[in-house]
This record gives C-alpha cells, sequence and structure tokens, in this order.
C-alpha cells in the first residue's frame, strides 16, 4: 500500500515543479497582455478624459463612434491602406524570393540589398518619401519635368487619392523584403526533386510555380500575410511622418486618429474604444496565424 | 573564506555601491526636474541649461533637464499626468495652463507672477489670458513668445510691383500680382494643415474678421454665421480660384513652408521666425531681401494667435520652494536677457522692461517680432482661453472644415455645418472646471 502513496507523492511533487515553471510565463502572460488588454476594455467604457477620473458609460463611445463621419473615414482608410498595401506586398516579395531563388551572381549581395527597406528606420523611410513626393522639389515631379513628360507639377501629397497611394507606397517599400525573406525561406524548403520531376514530366515553368512552389508555400504564405495585416493596420508611422492623415482627413487611419483622440483631445475612453474597433478581426487573424503556427505538420 | 561567501560579499559591495549607501562621498544631491522645450536655437537652449545647471549648483542640487519638442510637448504631459510622473518645473505652451489648471496639477504662482511683475515691470495684456484663470490666479508665469510673423520676399514682390500685405485682401491681391506676372506661379506658402502653421494663421484670419467659436463668458457661440463664411471663402478660395498655393501645400507638416521658402519656391509665407533664424545663422543670400512683417489686418482689425511659453510648478512637487526660485533665477533681468539675446530675435519677452531692451532695435524685422505679440488672442478669443477652446484648436477643427471644402470638394455650408456639431460636442462634453 505504501508504494501506490509514495509514487503519487512524486506526482503531485512533479505537478508542483511543472506549475513553478511556467509560473514566470504566467505572471509575464497577465502582467504584460491580459491586464493592460483587459485594462484597455475598461477604458473604453468609461469616459476617461486625462486627469480627470473615470466614469463607467457603457457602449456610449462606440456608440458615438458608429456616428462620427471623421471616424467612418478613418475607418475606410484604413481598410484600402492596409489590403491595397499587403496585396501589393505579396507580390512583390513574391517576385523578390523567386529572382533571389534563381540568383546566379550576387546572390548574397542582392539578399542585402532587397533587406535594405525593410532594416532602416521607418521615420527615415517615411521622411525620404515625403521628399520624393514633393510637388515642387521632389524627386519624382523634378524627374517627371525634367524628362518632359510632365508640365504642371502633380500634388501627390495634396490629393486625397494621390496622397493615399503614396503613404500606401512607402508602406510597400518598406515592407515587401520581409515578405521576399519568408517566402524564400518557404522556398528552399520545398524538395528540389518535386521540380525535377516536373520538367522530366514537361512542366513549364509557370505550371511548375503553380502546381509545386504556390502550394508548398501556402502555408508561410497564409501566416506572413496575416502577420503583415495585423502590422499594417496598426502602422502609425509612415502616415504620420508622411501626411499626418491628411490632407484634411484623406489619409487618415486607426492609428493616428487614436493618437489624435488620446494625445491631443485628452479622451482616452474614446480614443482606446477607436483602437478596439477592429480588436474582432484581429483577434480572428491572431487565431488563425496561430492555428497554423502550432500545427504539427 | 568559501566561494559562495566570497561571491555574496562582492555582490553586496555592488549593491551598496550601486545604493549610494556604501559611503558618504557617494551621497546624491537632491534632484529637481525640469522639462524644457528644445527650440529650433540650439544657441537659446544651451544658454537656458547653462542658467538653470549655474543655478543648482549654487542651491547644491542636481537638476535632471528633460526635452520636448513642439511635436510631443503635449504627449508627454498627457503620459506623466496619467503615471503621476510630472517633474518639478515645466514649461508650457499657450493651451497647457488653461488644461492642466483644471485637473489640479498646476500650483499658485500668483505671488511669484506679482514679483516678477515688480522685477520686470508689467507683461503684456496679450499674455494674461495665457497664465491667469478667470478667477485672477496665476498657475503659470510668462517665459517667452514664439510669434507668427509674415515673410517677405521683398525682391519678389518688388519684380512683380506688389506691396507689402497689411490686410488679409492685400494678401490675395500680391499672390494673384506676383503669379500674374509671371514671377512665380504659387507664391504664397499658406497651408490648412494639422499643425499649428494651419490651425494658427486660421485664427489669424478669423479674429482679424471679427469671428470666433465663443462668446465672452467662455461659452460656445455658434459659428454658423456670414464672418465665418467669408473666412472660410478666404481660406479656400486661395486655392480652388486663385491657385496661388501650391498644390501639395495642404499636406505639408509643420516644416513645409519653411522649406519652400527657405528653398526659394515661395514669395511669402505666415510662420514663426524660425526662418529668419535660419537665413541669419546660415548668411543666406535671400536674407537681405527677406522682410518679417507683422500679419495683416482684417475687417476688425489686427487680432492673431498666440504661441506663449510659460514657466509652471506642478502640484505633485516635492520641492515646491526650489522650484519657485528656479523660475525667479532664470526670470531674473539679468539671465533674461542673456537667453533672450542669444535667441536670434526668435523668443520675444512679455514684461515690459526686458522688452525695452536695445537688442530688438536691431532691424525692422526685430522691431515686427517685438511689436507682433500686442496682437495676440488665445483659442476662444473674445471669451477666456478654457480646455474646451484649448481642445477646438487641438483636435484640427479648424483646418479640417476648410480641407473639406479645398480638398474634399464640400460647400462651405456643409463644411460649417460639421464643424459647428464638432464644436458643440466639444464644449458640451469637455470636463467644465
Amino acid at each position: 500500500m505504501t508504494k501506490p502513496s509514495a509514487w503519487r507523492r512524486v506526482l503531485v511533487a512533479d505537478a508542483l515543479v511543472g506549475y513553478l515553471f511556467v509560473l514566470p510565463l504566467i505572471v509575464l502572460v497577465l502582467g504584460l497582455v491580459a491586464y493592460p488588454l483587459g485594462n484597455a476594455v475598461w477604458i473604453s467604457l468609461t469616459d476617461k478624459y486625462v486627469g480627470y477620473a473615470s466614469r463607467f458609460v457603457g457602449l456610449a463611445n462606440y456608440v458615438t463612434l458608429t456616428r462620427d463621419p471623421i471616424f467612418h473615414k478613418v475607418v475606410w482608410n484604413s481598410a484600402v491602406f492596409t489590403l491595397a498595401s499587403v496585396a501589393v506586398k505579396v507580390v512583390l516579395g513574391m517576385l523578390m524570393a523567386l529572382a533571389l531563388q534563381r540568383a546566379l551572381v550576387a546572390r548574397s549581395f542582392l539578399r542585402a540589398a532587397l533587406l535594405v527597406p525593410w532594416v532602416i528606420p521607418t521615420v527615415i523611410t517615411a521622411l525620404t518619401w515625403h521628399w520624393m513626393f514633393n510637388a515642387l522639389w521632389g524627386f519624382i515631379n523634378v524627374t517627371l519635368q525634367g524628362v518632359g513628360l510632365m508640365r504642371e507639377p502633380i500634388a501627390w501629397l495634396g490629393q486625397p487619392a494621390t496622397a493615399m497611394a503614396a503613404v500606401i507606397t512607402a508602406n510597400i517599400w518598406r515592407g515587401f523584403p520581409f515578405f521576399g525573406v519568408c517566402l524564400l525561406a518557404g522556398m528552399q524548403a520545398i524538395p528540389r526533386d518535386l521540380y525535377e520531376a516536373a520538367a522530366v514530366d514537361g512542366a513549364s515553368p509557370a505550371q511548375r510555380f503553380w502546381h509545386i512552389t504556390l502550394p508548398g508555400l501556402r502555408l508561410v504564405l497564409l501566416v506572413t500575410t496575416l502577420i503583415s495585416l495585423i502590422f499594417t493596420l496598426n502602422d502609425f508611422n509612415i502616415v504620420y511622418v508622411l501626411t499626418r492623415g491628411g490632407p484634411g482627413t484623406a489619409t487618415h487611419v486607426l492609428a493616428t486618429y487614436t493618437y489624435e483622440v488620446g494625445f491631443q483631445a485628452l479622451r482616452w475612453g474614446k480614443a482606446v474604444a477607436v483602437s478596439m474597433y477592429p480588436m474582432p478581426v484581429i483577434a480572428v487573424m491572431i487565431v488563425i496565424v496561430t492555428r497554423y503556427l502550432t500545427r504539427e505538420d | 573564506m568559501t566561494l559562495l561567501a566570497r561571491g555574496l560579499s562582492i555582490v553586496l559591495a555592488a549593491l551598496l555601491l550601486l545604493t549610494g549607501t556604501g559611503s558618504p562621498a557617494l551621497a546624491q544631491k537632491p534632484k529637481i526636474r525640469v522639462w524644457l522645450l528644445r527650440t529650433y536655437v540650439p544657441d537659446a537652449n544651451h544658454a537656458l541649461e547653462d542658467s538653470i545647471k549655474r543655478w543648482a549648483t549654487s542651491k547644491n542640487l542636481d537638476p535632471v533637464i528633460e526635452y520636448f519638442t513642439f511635436d510631443d510637448i503635449e504627449t508627454k504631459y498627457v503620459a506623466a499626468i496619467e503615471t503621476n510622473a510630472l517633474p518639478d518645473v515645466g514649461q508650457l505652451q499657450t493651451i497647457g495652463p488653461a488644461r492642466y489648471r483644471g485637473m489640479g496639477r498646476l500650483l499658485d504662482l500668483t505671488d511669484l507672477a506679482n514679483e516678477l511683475v515688480r522685477v520686470n515691470g508689467p507683461m503684456l495684456e496679450s499674455a494674461l489670458p495665457v497664465v491667469r484663470a478667470p478667477d485672477g490666479r496665476f498657475h503659470a508665469v510668462p517665459f517667452n513668445y514664439i510669434t507668427d510673423m509674415q515673410f517677405i520676399r521683398t525682391d519678389l514682390f518688388r519684380k512683380a510691383g506688389a506691396k507689402v500685405p497689411t490686410t488679409w485682401e492685400e494678401v490675395r491681391e500680391a499672390a494673384r500680382l506676383i503669379k500674374a506676372k509671371g514671377v512665380m506661379e504659387y507664391p504664397l506658402g499658406q497651408s490648412w494643415n494639422r499643425s499649428a502653421d494651419g490651425y494658427g494663421v486660421f485664427q489669424a484670419l478669423l479674429y482679424s474678421h471679427g469671428g470666433g467659436w465663443a462668446d465672452e463668458q467662455g461659452n460656445y457661440a455658434s459659428i454658423v454665421n456670414d464672418t465665418w463664411r467669408a473666412v472660410v471663402r478666404w481660406a479656400s478660395e486661395i486655392y480652388l480660384k486663385d491657385k496661388t498655393v501650391p498644390p501639395d501645400a495642404m499636406s505639408w507638416t509643420g516644416f513645409g513652408n519653411n522649406e519652400a521658402f527657405l528653398t526659394g519656391k515661395i514669395a511669402f509665407t505666415f510662420n514663426g521666425p524660425s526662418i529668419y533664424y535660419v537665413l541669419e545663422k546660415e548668411h543666406r543670400p535671400i536674407l537681405k531681401d527677406t522682410l518679417m512683417a507683422i500679419k495683416p489686418a482684417g475687417p476688425a482689425g489686427r487680432n492673431h494667435d498666440v504661441l506663449l511659453l510659460s514657466w509652471t510648478v506642478f502640484s505633485s512637487s516635492k520641492q515646491v520652494e526650489a522650484a519657485k526660485d528656479l523660475i525667479r533665477f532664470v526670470m531674473s533681468t539679468d539671465e533674461a536677457k542673456k537667453y533672450m539675446q542669444q535667441s536670434w530675435g526668435q523668443m520675444v519677452p512679455a514684461f515690459e522692461r526686458l522688452r525695452q531692451d536695445p537688442y530688438w532695435q536691431k532691424n525692422e524685422s526685430y522691431r515686427a517680432v517685438l511689436e507682433a505679440p500686442k496682437y495676440a488672442r488665445t483659442p476662444g478669443w473674445p471669451g477666456p482661453l478654457t480646455a474646451a477652446a484649448a481642445e477646438v484648436v487641438a483636435t484640427h477643427v479648424l483646418t479640417d472644415l476648410c480641407a473639406r471644402v479645398i480638398v474634399d470638394g464640400w460647400d462651405i455650408e456643409k463644411a460649417l455645418g460639421e464643424a459647428d456639431k464638432r464644436i458643440r460636442d466639444i464644449y458640451a462634453n469637455v470636463p467644465s472646471r
């Protein structure tokens, strides 16, 4: 009878040690994720104004935002900015990965060079594009006028459509190497013999890409796209430095509007509600990413 | 000694050194935290920092000086308020005292304000609404104005036969003339953007036309009226009708017009005196052809926006007397003049005796800079500067109004309706203290 009891003691001790090992992680998750998130949800349900005590107002901030025409514009702008940026980044990233995989000379140099946009500070990227898009002395207009392709300067940052295109362009330029690197890593994990067998069977390069490369990259592509969607949706720096959300509210996105409502209007309850609106979408994306990342196959 | 004991004693010694309890020689001086604006004039920044350090040495204090810029001043204070990490002494921009005194974060500095008046003479009338609460108490004392000016390229004006504008209508006329004479396609550098270059100039235009969004008691007064229509018409027609403004000006950030003027792409603009500082400091060739003039008048006279930096002591300070003494020192006549003379004509004093210094008689531009703050009006004029009025400016309602017409193609009536609703909402919901 003593034997099972001793065994149980060992099991209990093991379980305790196990809990002890995961305790730091639990504390970290609770302290750095659960508490801030819970607190943010709470603040969004109050009329918190900087420097004053908050009062519970239920869903009033969320309801107010549904009637706020600037918020409507901001949501639309965020959707356009995010989807257009990520779509082009996927295509350019794929082209970059294919080119790098096939490059015969200076492969290391090319890889390093194409990573430059991704590693330089975002503010530098935004300021550089700001100069390039300037109507009077920017590189693009000066060049187009210089070669006779344009007589009147184009106000790239001064009109809603071109300003949005400009911030998307800057975001794409900064972000496509992330796709390139991830997809290149994915391509290198695809067995070479699949390509060789397909070539023997007479498959064209396009067919090999469509039937071998693309299915082989499905998982990487999905995870990379979802991560990029989350980061792009939360992007602040590029828009803030390039246009401050202007002209008017033409490029105002969720991040810049949250900043404006929180730090300039001092209305934290409303600001946090602004940033909470995309949470369900982001949460779904996070769940999908996590499920794929933790899949054993 | 075992290895463990030796290790423990080393750790203990290191901790003692770090906490400063190991030796009296390592005892730290009491700290005083000071937050300053990093202006675009390094000489002036150094002069002020030097002044603070000399004062601290004489008081056996350790000054911890931290800087913010025009862009993050509110961000830094907001974060500090919510985390109870405010400094002992800080500089505030125009809307700061009205916003933070209602939160109970600023000490009553009425005695100090009276003392500075005795030392440096009376302060300009235009400074009072910024630093003095409607109940007559001071929660801040003036430091210096950084005044928005009209920058004119006199050579280009001469070439076109245009005169220096003294009214807002003359601004449009001059721009049209310069364009019509082929001197410059886009002579007027005026953006209605999300920076002080936008909402500051809009206030000057509005107040000079006799408009406002509050009555004398500080209550909201509807903006849907003919004065506002005329002002928005002026603001939008320079883009849509005259086409005298660079096409991308609406998306300029705070330095867009500086850049355009300094590179000779525009003939005139409204800006803080920083442009003149760069021209003077770097001996730029166009300095001789650049004039700083007071901004124009409107049908209701000259009523302009204001950027007044002030000093305050935060109620959370544990060193209130030292904090007040620091302000007393840097605002003493000698120290204030040292700072002023290192500012390249950028920092205009609010106190009469400092204003009489011959430094300001250097040339026509310096005299104009000295004169300009007399016409300064606070947000919410003709009412007092309140937290609600500050929020109207800080949330870009004024420039969004112009953008709705210029960028989104709305008619003036519809744009006014939206702005009216936004301002009403601000006044209805701002904590009224």
